[in-house]
Parts: C-alpha cells; sequence; structure tokens
C-alpha cells in the first residue's frame, strides 16, 4: 500500500514541477533554429507564479461553469498522473485506473474547457470550442485503434500492466508503426503545429488558444498547468512503451534517481525532437486536417489488423 | 529455317522503311510482309504436324488455334496495306496526316503485325501478357498518328482503360503461377504443360487467377463495363487503323480468354466460369444494342456493333460451340473490315460521318453505299452471309441451356439489327445539295470489292478444310467438335 | 530471432508502401505525389534487398537495382520533365470523392479485402508474411484504381497506375519465384510510361475531361474558304 503511495507522491511531485519545463524547452528550440535566443527555460515558471496571483475576472454572462471549469480540469489532469508510471511501477497496481478512464477522463477536461469557452459569450470563443470539439471527434477513432492495438498487443488494459510487460519483451518491433498514429494524438492533444498553432496572436487561427481566451489570473494559470501536465503525460505514454529502459521497478532511492534521470534525458530528447518537427512544417488548413487523422487512422487500422488477426 | 528467313525478312523491311523515305516502297513492303504471313500460315496448314514448336523451353508453340488467327490476321492486314496505299496519300492531300508522320505509320503498322502475331504464338502466359501491353502501345500510336487532338484523349483514354485492367490480369497471372504449384508439377506458366494438368490444379486458386485475367482481357476486346475506350478510339482513327483495330486487335482477348476457359472448363468450377462469361456476354450484347440505338455517327455505330459481337462470342464460348464461334471470328472480321473499308471512303468524300452530313450517297460514292449496305445486312446476321450460320448454331445451344436467356439475347440483337437498318435507311434517303465528288483510288476500292466477294462465298459455302481445321481446333481445346 | 528481425522490418516497409499510397489518394501538389512515388519505389527495392539478404538468390539483387535505376530516378526524372512542361502544380478538383472520403474508401476497400481473403489464407502459403503481401499488394492495385479514377490531372493518373503496378510487383516476388516475369514487367512499364509521355508531348495541357477542342468546323471553314 505504501508501495502505491509513494508512487502517487512521485508522480504528483514530478508532474507538478517538471510539466512547465517541457512547454520552455519546445519553445526554446524553435526559437534557435528560427536563429533567435527565445525565452529562457524557466520562463513558463515565471508565467505560472505570475498568473497566480493574479485575480480572476469574470464576465457578467458567464455562469458557475466559468468558475469551476479550470478546477476540474486540473483536478482531472493531477487524476490522470496517477494512471501513467513515469519513473516507477508499484507492486499492487493492477487494480488501479486503465486506459479507458484515462481517456475519459482527458475527454473531460477538453469538455469543460470548451464549455467555459461558449460560456462568456464571446465570438471567438464559441469559434474555439466548436473547433477544438469536431477536431476531438475526428482523432477518436485513431485514439481509440491506437490504443486497441496496445491493449491487444501486450494482452492487458492497465497502463501499469502495459509498460511492465512491455519492459520485459523486447520483440514488439512491429509496434514500433504506431509510433507515428501516436505522435499525431500527441499534437492533437497538446494542440501544437500541425493541428493547432499554441504561439499564435491572431484569434482567427486559434483553436485551442480561443477557448481561453477569456480566462484570467489563477485559472488560466491553473488551465496552462494542466495543459503542461497533459503534455508530460502523453509524452510520458509515449517514450515509456516505446524505450522502457529505466523504469524501476524497486523502492530504493537509487533506483529511484536513476530512474528519474533516465526519464528526464528521455523526455528531453522527445521534447528536443517535437520542436524540431514543429520548425519544419507549416500549421495545416483546417479543412486538411482531417485528412491527416484518415492517414493516421488508415495506419492505425492496418497495425491492429496485422498484429491482431494474424 | 524457314521461319529464320520470314523474321529476316521482317527486320529488313522494318529497317528499310525507317531509313528509306518512300511512301510507295513501304507500303509495298507492308503489302509484301502482309502476304509472306498469308503464305505461311496456309503452307503451315497444309503441313498439318501440329503443335509446331521453336525454343526449347516451349514459350513459343505454334497450335492450330494460333495459326487459324495468324491467318485471319494476315488477310486483314493485307487488305488493309491495300487500302493504306490510297487512304494515306489522301489524308495527306487533307492535312490530316503530316508527310513527315509516314514513315511512323507504316513502321507501327508492321510492328503491330509482329507484335499481333507473337501474341498468338507465345505459348507462355506472360509472354502473351508482355506482346499484348506492346499491341496496345503500336495501336495507340496508330490512333494518334492524326493530326487531331481528340484522337490524343481517345488514344490516353485506351491506354489507361487497357493498362489498368492488364495489371489486373498481370495478378491473375502470378495467381495461375502459384496454383501450378499445386498440381504437383514445376511452377509454370506454359499453356500446354497448364492444360496437360489441368483438372489437378486446386480449382479455388485457378477459379480466383481465371477471373482476373478474364478482366485484362475482356478490357482489351472491349466487354462492358471495360469498354468506354472503344467507341472513341475506333471512330476517331483513321479509318484504316479502325479496321485493324476492330477485326485483329479485339481478338487478341478473345483468344486469351478462349485460352484460359479451355482451362478451366474441365475443372470442377468450370460452370462457374461459363456463367461469368454468359452474364458480362449478355450485359455486353444489350448495353451495345441499346447505344447503338441513338448513334447519329456511322463509325461510332459500327465501333458499338463490335462491342455487340464481342459480347455475342463470349456467349458462345460460356456455351461451349467453340466450333462455331471460331468461325464467327473469321466472320466478324471480315465484314468489320468491308464496314469500315466503305466508311472510310464515305468520311474522305463527305469529310463527316455523321447521319445529317452525309446526302446523296448512292449517287456519289455507289461502290462505297453498296459495300456499306451488303455490310450492314451480313453483320446483323442476314442468310447468305457468313455470319448468319454461326449465329444461328450458338443461340441454338444457349436455348438448350435456358429459354428466357435465348429471348433475352434475341430481343438484343434484333435491337441492334434495327439500328443499323434506320441509320442505313436514313443516310441513304438523305437528299440535299452535293458536294463535289471525290475521286477514290482505285486501291480503296479492291479491298471493298475483294471483301464483298469472299463474304459470299464463304457465306454460302464452307470448305472442307476449313471444316476440318476448325473441329482440330475445338478438339485440342477440350470442347466437342461438331 | 534474425528472420524474424528481418520479417518484421520487411512488414513496417510493406505497411510504409501502402501508407504512401494511401496518402498519394488525397494529396494536391503534383511534385509531391512523384516524389512519393519514388520514395515508395525506393521503398520496394529495400524489401527486395531484404529478400535477397535471406533468399541469396542473385536475380533478387538484379531485380532491386534495377528497380532504383528505372523507378526511383528516371521515372520520376521523366514526370517531372513532362510536368513543367505543361504548367501545372496541383491538381485540385475531384471527379467523384473527396479527399477524406477517398481515404475512407480504400480502407473500405483494405478492409474487404483482409476478410475476403481470411478463407483461403492456407493454400496461398501459410507464412503470415506472404499473406500481408498478397493483401497490401492487391489493396494496393485496388486503390491505385480509385487515385486513377477519382482524380482529373493526367499525372496524378500516371502515379496512379505506377502505383497500381508497384502492388502488382509486390504481389508476384512474395507468392513465388518468377524472376523474368518482373524484370520483362518493369521493361514494360517503362515502355507504357513513355508512350504515354510522348504522347502528352504532342500538346496535352489540362486535364482530360477539358479538351474537347472542336477541330472539326475549323476544318470545315477552311476548305470552304479555300474552295471560294
Amino acid at each position: 500500500m505504501n508501495n502505491f503511495l509513494l508512487f502517487a507522491v512521485v508522480n504528483l511531485t514530478l508532474v507538478l514541477f517538471l510539466s512547465p519545463l517541457y512547454i520552455s524547452v519546445i519553445k526554446k528550440v524553435k526559437a534557435i533554429i528560427q536563429g533567435r535566443r527565445g525565452p529562457s527555460i524557466i520562463q513558463s515558471y515565471r508565467n505560472i507564479f505570475k498568473l497566480l496571483k493574479k485575480e480572476s475576472l469574470y464576465s457578467h454572462n458567464s455562469s458557475f461553469i466559468m468558475r469551476v471549469a479550470p478546477y476540474i480540469d486540473f483536478t482531472g489532469s493531477l487524476l490522470l498522473s496517477l494512471f501513467v508510471p513515469l519513473v516507477f511501477i508499484p507492486n499492487n497496481s493492477n487494480v488501479f485506473g486503465n486506459i479507458i478512464l484515462f481517456l475519459y477522463i482527458l475527454m473531460l477536461g477538453k469538455f469543460v474547457i470548451a464549455l467555459s469557452g461558449l460560456d462568456a459569450g464571446s465570438t471567438f470563443g464559441g469559434m474555439g470550442s466548436s473547433r477544438e470539439m469536431s477536431l476531438s471527434a475526428i482523432i477518436e477513432p485513431t485514439i481509440i485503434v491506437v490504443f486497441a492495438a496496445v491493449v491487444f498487443s501486450f494482452d492487458s488494459i492497465n497502463f501499469f500492466e502495459i509498460i511492465k510487460s512491455s519492459l520485459l519483451s523486447q520483440n514488439h518491433i512491429f509496434l514500433w508503426l504506431l509510433l507515428i498514429p501516436f505522435i499525431i494524438i500527441f499534437i492533437t492533444e497538446s494542440s501544437r503545429i500541425p493541428v493547432d498553432n499554441p504561439e499564435t496572436h491572431l484569434e482567427l487561427t486559434m483553436i485551442h488558444e480561443a477557448m481561453i481566451l477569456e480566462q484570467s489570473g489563477k485559472n488560466l494559470a491553473l488551465i496552462e498547468w494542466s495543459s503542461a501536465i497533459k503534455q508530460l503525460l502523453l509524452i510520458g505514454i509515449i517514450v515509456n512503451i516505446f524505450i522502457p529502459i529505466g523504469i524501476s521497478t524497486s523502492m530504493n532511492i537509487l533506483a529511484l534517481s536513476i530512474a528519474v534521470i533516465i526519464f528526464f534525458v528521455k523526455s528531453l530528447l522527445f521534447a528536443i525532437g517535437i520542436g524540431i518537427f514543429e520548425s519544419n512544417i507549416a500549421k495545416l488548413r483546417f479543412f486538411r486536417i482531417p485528412n491527416l487523422f484518415a492517414i493516421s487512422y488508415f495506419l492505425s487500422f492496418i497495425t491492429i489488423l496485422i498484429e491482431v488477426l494474424l | 529455317m524457314i521461319y529464320l528467313i520470314i523474321l529476316l525478312f521482317f527486320i529488313i523491311s522494318i529497317i528499310l522503311i525507317i531509313t528509306i523515305k518512300s511512301k510507295s516502297l513501304a507500303n509495298t513492303l507492308t503489302v509484301v510482309n502482309s502476304l509472306i504471313v498469308i503464305a505461311s500460315s496456309i503452307y503451315l496448314f497444309i503441313q498439318v504436324t501440329f503443335p509446331i514448336s521453336f525454343l526449347s523451353n516451349d514459350y513459343v508453340l505454334i497450335d492450330a488455334l494460333s495459326l487459324y488467327e495468324i491467318l485471319i490476321t494476315g488477310v486483314i492486314f493485307f487488305l488493309a496495306a491495300i487500302y493504306a496505299k490510297g487512304y494515306v496519300s489522301l489524308l495527306i492531300k487533307e492535312n490530316e496526316l503530316r508527310e513527315s508522320n509516314i514513315r511512323i505509320f507504316y513502321l507501327a503498322y508492321n510492328l503491330l503485325l509482329i507484335s499481333t502475331i507473337g501474341v498468338f504464338v507465345s505459348n507462355n502466359m506472360a509472354l502473351l501478357w508482355i506482346f499484348a501491353e506492346i499491341t496496345t502501345i503500336l495501336s495507340a500510336v496508330l490512333i494518334v498518328i492524326l493530326n487531331a487532338k481528340e484522337n490524343i484523349v481517345a488514344a490516353i483514354k485506351y491506354i489507361f482503360i487497357t493498362s489498368t485492367a492488364m495489371l489486373f490480369s498481370l495478378v491473375g497471372l502470378v495467381f495461375l503461377f502459384a496454383a501450378s504449384k499445386t498440381a504437383g508439377i514445376e511452377s509454370t506458366l506454359n499453356w500446354n504443360e497448364l492444360m496437360q494438368v489441368a483438372g489437378q490444379i486446386n480449382p479455388q486458386l485457378l477459379l480466383f487467377s481465371f477471373v482476373f485475367i478474364f478482366i485484362g482481357f475482356a478490357a482489351k476486346s472491349g466487354i462492358v463495363p471495360f469498354h468506354a475506350w472503344l467507341p472513341p478510339s475506333h471512330a476517331k482513327a483513321a479509318s484504316d487503323v479502325s479496321v485493324l483495330l476492330s477485326s485483329v486487335v479485339l481478338n487478341i482477348g478473345i483468344y486469351a480468354i478462349i485460352r484460359i476457359y479451355a482451362l478451366i472448363n474441365p475443372t470442377i468450377y468450370g460452370h462457374i466460369a461459363s456463367n461469368v462469361l454468359l452474364i458480362f456476354g449478355i450485359i455486353t450484347v444489350g448495353i451495345a444494342g441499346f447505344s447503338m440505338l441513338v448513334r447519329r455517327n456511322l463509325k461510332k455505330l459500327i465501333a458499338f456493333s463490335s462491342i455487340e459481337n464481342m459480347g455475342f462470342i463470349l456467349i458462345g464460348i460460356a456455351v461451349g460451340n467453340l466450333f462455331w464461334v471460331l468461325f464467327y471470328i473469321l466472320a466478324h472480321a471480315l465484314t468489320k473490315a468491308l464496314l469500315f473499308f466503305s466508311a472510310g471512303i464515305i468520311h474522305r468524300q463527305y469529310d463527316s460521318v455523321k447521319v445529317g452530313e452525309i446526302r446523296n450517297v448512292l449517287k456519289l460514292q455507289p461502290l462505297a453505299s453498296f459495300g456499306l449496305i451488303i455490310g450492314s445486312i451480313a453483320i446483323i446476321g442476314t442468310p447468305l452471309f457468313p455470319i448468319f450460320i454461326p449465329k444461328f448454331f450458338i443461340i441454338a445451344s444457349l436455348a438448350k441451356l435456358s429459354l428466357i436467356l435465348t429471348f433475352i439475347v434475341l430481343l438484343f440483337i434484333l435491337i441492334a439489327a434495327g439500328s443499323f437498318v434506320w441509320f442505313i435507311i436514313r443516310i441513304l434517303t438523305e437528299q440535299g445539295n452535293e458536294p463535289k465528288k471525290y475521286i477514290i483510288f482505285l486501291s480503296m476500292k479492291l479491298p471493298i470489292i475483294i471483301l464483298i466477294i469472299l463474304l459470299v462465298i464463304i457465306g454460302v459455302y464452307l470448305p472442307e478444310s476449313l471444316f476440318n481445321i476448325l473441329n482440330l481446333i475445338a478438339s485440342q481445346l477440350g470442347f466437342g467438335g461438331v | 530471432m534474425n528472420s524474424l528481425l528481418l520479417a518484421d522490418l520487411q512488414k513496417i516497409l510493406i505497411v510504409g508502401m501502402i501508407l504512401l499510397t494511401v496518402i498519394s489518394v488525397s494529396r494536391r501538389n503534383l511534385i509531391s505525389l512523384i516524389n512519393m512515388y519514388s520514395f515508395q519505389s525506393f521503398i520496394l527495392s529495400l524489401v527486395i534487398l531484404l529478400i535477397f539478404f535471406e533468399d541469396k538468390k542473385i536475380i533478387l539483387l538484379y531485380i532491386a537495382l534495377l528497380t532504383i535505376i528505372s523507378k526511383c530516378s528516371f521515372i520520376p526524372i521523366l514526370l517531372k520533365r513532362t510536368q513543367k512542361s505543361m504548367k501545372i502544380h496541383v491538381d485540385l478538383e475531384y471527379n467523384l470523392f473527396g479527399p477524406t472520403t477517398s481515404i475512407f474508401i480504400s480502407l473500405l476497400i483494405f478492409g474487404m479485402l483482409f476478410f475476403l481473403f481470411l478463407g483461403i489464407k492456407e493454400q496461398l502459403g501459410a507464412n503470415s508474411l506472404n499473406y500481408i503481401s498478397i493483401i497490401f499488394g492487391m489493396s494496393m492495385l485496388f486503390i491505385g484504381m480509385l487515385i486513377i479514377i477519382a482524380r482529373k490531372k493526367i499525372i496524378t493518373k500516371i502515379i496512379g497506375y505506377l502505383m497500381m503496378e508497384n502492388g502488382v510487383v509486390l504481389l508476384s516476388i512474395f507468392i513465388g519465384d518468377l524472376p523474368l516475369l518482373i524484370e520483362i514487367l518493369i521493361l514494360i512499364d517503362l515502355l507504357v510510361l513513355l508512350a504515354i509521355t510522348s504522347v502528352l508531348g504532342f500538346g496535352m495541357n489540362s486535364s482530360v475531361e477539358n479538351f474537347h477542342v472542336k477541330l472539326n468546323p475549323f476544318r470545315k471553314w477552311f476548305k470552304r474558304v479555300s474552295e471560294e
């Protein structure tokens, strides 16, 4: 039991304190490629702390949703961080949480944010919400098929068991085909280029940012932090399923610290890779995004047919 | 030994055509080439020792069926070469064919002759496929040789639809290759070896490869639904080329379908294959018949009639009456050639082949209009002309199978016949201001006269030698003789 | 272990090939289509090389080299030159289905073929790699046909035909050893392509439908004018 407590403490600490770093790392990599110096690595922390100190303003037309949504989102993200092992797999974990619950809570956070975007009654909020919801509806078949392929290959519906069996056996080379749909899912969930530009200031091109235009102060800090947490969790899932070396299953301090360092290195490499990838392609026009999702669905469909039925 | 001499002569003639720029020399060489083909095939028929093999690995084999088809090919090419003598000069005068393209024309003509013979003599099905693709390219070159841009569209449609379907038949050939391994012999695509073990090949795989191969060669023969290329290319090409396409190139597809059907016929799935052929044949006859009703362009009408006849040949193969199917192929080739030659003369006279624009044709071009009348009567299936007898017997065999289908097919044939009659009547009775009479060379009139005489002769009297040859072919392929 | 790794690698490469086909269904930029085709041929030659490492038949090496020379460099260069002379850069119109619908239709085609062939799996060679190559080769055949039907510009149609051809080659290298057949197939492929591009060089410069230049009235007018 205290195995799981230790896991919860470690995960929550990592997730809370490490997640804004990745946003800054990706921004810095993009800036360096563009020839600038870019904001410093701890700029995201400064942003969040600055926002936490300010007061939240609510429009006259908003209802309770706008006051409650950031908290639901943030709590959901924190809860999600308990489903995914980042550095440490506790012992009796195969009864806690599974992939389907993970997806549902992810969707719940997105749903309440989309509602809050509609809540203030501004045009851009509604536009952002509708775009975000339609995109997430189209990516949904891919997510389901990709995770179904993972479930069938590793024979378990629990992230802990999946990563544990990936740690033990090494002959799932064919699953590397799923890397491409995984990356597309990651890009969609964390609203990156080519689906959505997180650094744009033009409202007509925003998808995720438009929903949170009306948020301010503590609420905005919580929403930004929770999207950073979700991003880190998705990075964690991807690097841990495909390259599971370094995850410790025992509780001793040496193994844990080595695991933390290795995870740090893996995820930083992934983040740098994402930064380089983002710098090389442009944002897709909105009506071309379903093409991308259809192609990723095709790929995941083929993979699951071949992997499962043959 | 004699084959080497023939081959050498072909090569020398091709080199001469490329290098020497004389029109008449090219034409003479072409005529001589086709005469050589006719002469050698008749000589080989008299030899009667079949099959004749060339190479040691049995890729090339002359069968009775191959020789028969080569004879038909030679005759049609010979007549078209005579026709081309005057026709090409008329085209140049009208500026529809550039003087510099004549060499390409004759070159493609001779190469088409060689590759068609290549199709018919190849025993290896893959070699057959390759030669069929080569004929596609060469006939497309012949279509494009005119100066009009519409021909490019027709040729591109032709190449695309045919080549795409031939890829399907290539897949079928690959499956056939794998299937031949299940009969216990080494994998092969040689037809004679496959024919020997046809009963022991896994029937499911064989049916499967049959369907795919059928798709490819059916597109080459203009079977519905792969027929979309046929009316534009046969209508827009020069009439000389249309003769070649309709009478010879369509035979290539039918030849391959006969070969592959002979493989699957003795197996337990043979009736499924024959049902497939029957359905496609009936649909083809139907759609072609209905399309002929609304035609205003003479050459498109004749092209659709080709489609209808090919469908009817499929029906004939499906009911197993191969003897009369082979005779039908000969009759159709001759009749279609007559029709297109006459249409060519009419096209030269009026500069178009549409209904409203052909006026006073009996007075201006009596020979061409007679050719047209006799050709139409013949193609419908009137007695006294050769198409009547095979049609009669094939429909009789169909009636043994199913009466309803017979009535449907008869209805479709009636519609096609009616559209021909209506068209000819409209053309012949059109009055109006006459254009100037066009002087047609004798070389263009000669094939028409020869064909009319030939048709009447074959329609009335079936030579004993021809009877024996057709019986031999039908029994060699595993169908009963007559 | 080694052969299992090789088989997995081949599977991944084959999946890559069909993915490129499906992407081509929805791409609009003509040059990127040609690049995708040459990349696909390159992957095909890699697959052939991997089989050669396992089987050690020298003819496979020759086929792989021939594929690289003809399909990865010669044909794309020819196509790019044709495209440059035709002055068209994108293929914007779709005949029947939009891009996303085409991708879903290709998914449907693949699924149908997969389940249709599950029945005769044993007779085609029980190796799962053989079965995968058959399914993928045949679906590349059908998806290439979809490209030919659903797009309007001629270069896209040619790319569709070439991808169909890649599918047939994929099918035939796995199902049996037909060396001579494949080489000759490649040669014929080159011939057909050369024929088509030379026909195009006669002066066609837009999509197949927009091409009803009726020369007939011009000719008759010219004749009437010259006779008067």
